[in-house]
């Protein structure tokens, strides 16, 4: 999708344009997750649901590695959007992976 | 064949390092910075971005955060920028909680120090934020100078112009081991081994285990800070509110104050982002039906006694350490001291207090 001025846009909720996301990867970034910090390409309100494909597919472009070997955006809590305040009445604990594996070590 | 020899190696790529380099290099050194990911990649990238020197005791730390932050508008300013660092004000709350709180004492000296604060009370502070609840509330430390920093915009700013001046970033390059030489410190990479004359090290919660390589202990640890992250919302609070409420020029809303000691742990737990949300609704009852859209967790390094330690480490006269818990408010003055310490050789004035040996005492 192109926006008013021609730019090809990758993250639609971020706005970020294509051109954006390979001056990232000419900068030094090597993997989504530094993509999204240096444009913030899937930090918006869809997480990179829209965006992650497009950024993976530029990324294998530029490295000349395969689309299925750069790993995707690093997943965390929450998986949609949840309301504060039923986060605030939440019972139960992450699944395994999310959790806190260090609470038994902790002082 | 082995690379000349740079002025100074510093291992890090966060915000202290890059701008102990960035500093650097105006005063014409060589400089090579290591980083094992990105710059930012660290603490410097998972923060609430918050700039603040109001509230900040003992004074000597206040004074130094103060000139930081000058420091910050100035590179701002020069950059182009006015999202790097962003005056927007900030309130650091009082509750009944508090009662008999140091605020006030503190706010009263770093005001007569000169630092732009003052007490409000708790119908000022309604005027000015008025998504604030007024429950249990007694008022407020106000600063119009305090404000939000983009760090990775800061960090960006820093490697431009490092790359213009004598400067390298290597980044994605893990620092192995570092050992003294005659005249020498010398860095091994997986890859490649590099000699300077002087070494920085300002590498967060990983600065201990390369201080001990030198035979040196800090007293430090990891602090585990979780930040909550809401979808873009309207204007609802136009200052930063301390503790845990920061709107980014995004709309955007970061949530969150804890700070626990999980060791290297880097994950968020649901009972900290339960209490975060909470907290924070208590403070602010309209985030009760705010998205929360991600949220983050980062690991910094906390001195025992809570003060940065910017130090040359002992019995080396050309290596330095620089560490902070929160290094983003007082980062360009940091930057600014430790490089002229470096080329000058005489400790800055503004940097005295905060030596190893202190830290020790008082930990």
């Amino acid at each position: 999708m192109r926006d008013s001025t021609g730019r090809i846009i990758i993250c639609r909720c971020e706005e970020v344009s294509r051109e954006e996301v390979l001056d990232a990867i000419r900068s030094g970034c090597e993997t989504l997750d530094e993509i999204k910090r240096a444009t913030r390409a899937g930090m918006g309100r869809c997480q990179g649901e829209g965006c992650a494909h497009m950024v993976a597919a530029i990324l294998s472009e530029v490295l000349g590695v395969p689309e299925e070997r750069i790993p995707p955006f690093a997943a965390r809590f929450p998986i949609g959007p949840v309301n504060l305040g039923e986060l605030a009445a939440t019972e139960g604990e992450l699944a395994p992976g999310q959790q806190d594996q260090s609470s038994q070590e902790a002082p | 064949m082995k690379p000349r020899p740079q002025d100074v190696l510093v291992i890090g790529g966060g915000v202290l390092g890059m701008s102990i380099a960035y500093h650097l290099s105006r005063l014409g050194a060589s400089v090579t910075v290591f980083e094992r990911d990105y710059p930012g990649a660290g603490a410097s990238g998972a923060n609430a971005a918050i700039v603040a020197s109001s509230t900040t005791s003992p004074l000597s730390y206040a004074l130094l955060e103060e000139w930081g932050k000058h420091l910050l508008v100035e590179l701002g300013e020069a950059a182009g920028d006015d999202a790097l660092f962003e005056a927007c004000g900030r309130l650091r709350l009082v509750t009944e909680k508090e009662v008999g709180s140091s605020v006030i004492d503190v706010v009263r000296r770093n005001r007569e120090a000169g630092i732009a604060v003052q007490y409000l009370q708790a119908e000022s502070v309604e005027a000015l934020e008025p998504q604030i609840s007024s429950a249990g509330l007694l008022g407020a430390a106000y600063s119009p100078s305090d404000g939000i920093a983009d760090p990775f915009r800061l960090l960006r700013v820093l490697v431009e112009r490092i790359n213009r001046r004598r400067g390298t970033l290597r980044h994605h390059t893990r620092v192995c081991t570092i050992r003294r030489t005659n005249r020498f410190v010398q860095v091994t990479t997986p890859r490649a081994t590099y000699l300077g004359k002087v070494l920085v090290i300002a590498s967060g919660v990983g600065s201990g285990q390369l201080s001990q390589q030198l035979g040196v202990t800090l007293p430090i640890r990891p602090m585990r800070g979780q930040i909550l992250v809401t979808e873009q919302l309207p204007r609802l609070f136009h200052h930063v509110i301390s503790p845990g409420i920061t709107q980014c020029r995004s709309g955007n809303i970061l949530l969150g104050v804890s700070m626990e000691d999980a060791g290297f742990a880097n994950e968020n737990t649901l009972s900290v982002l339960q209490t975060i949300a909470r907290g924070s609704i208590l403070k602010a009852p309209i985030l009760k039906t705010a998205c929360i859209i991600r949220c983050f967790s980062g690991l910094r390094p906390m001195p025992r006694d809570g003060l940065p330690i910017l130090d040359r480490l002992p019995g080396y006269g050309n290596v330095y350490i620089s560490v902070s818990h929160n290094g983003l408010t007082a980062s360009q003055a940091i930057g600014q001291g430790m490089a002229q310490w470096i080329a000058e050789g005489e400790k800055p004035h503004l940097l005295a207090p905060f030596a190893l040996a202190a830290a020790h005492r008082r930990s």
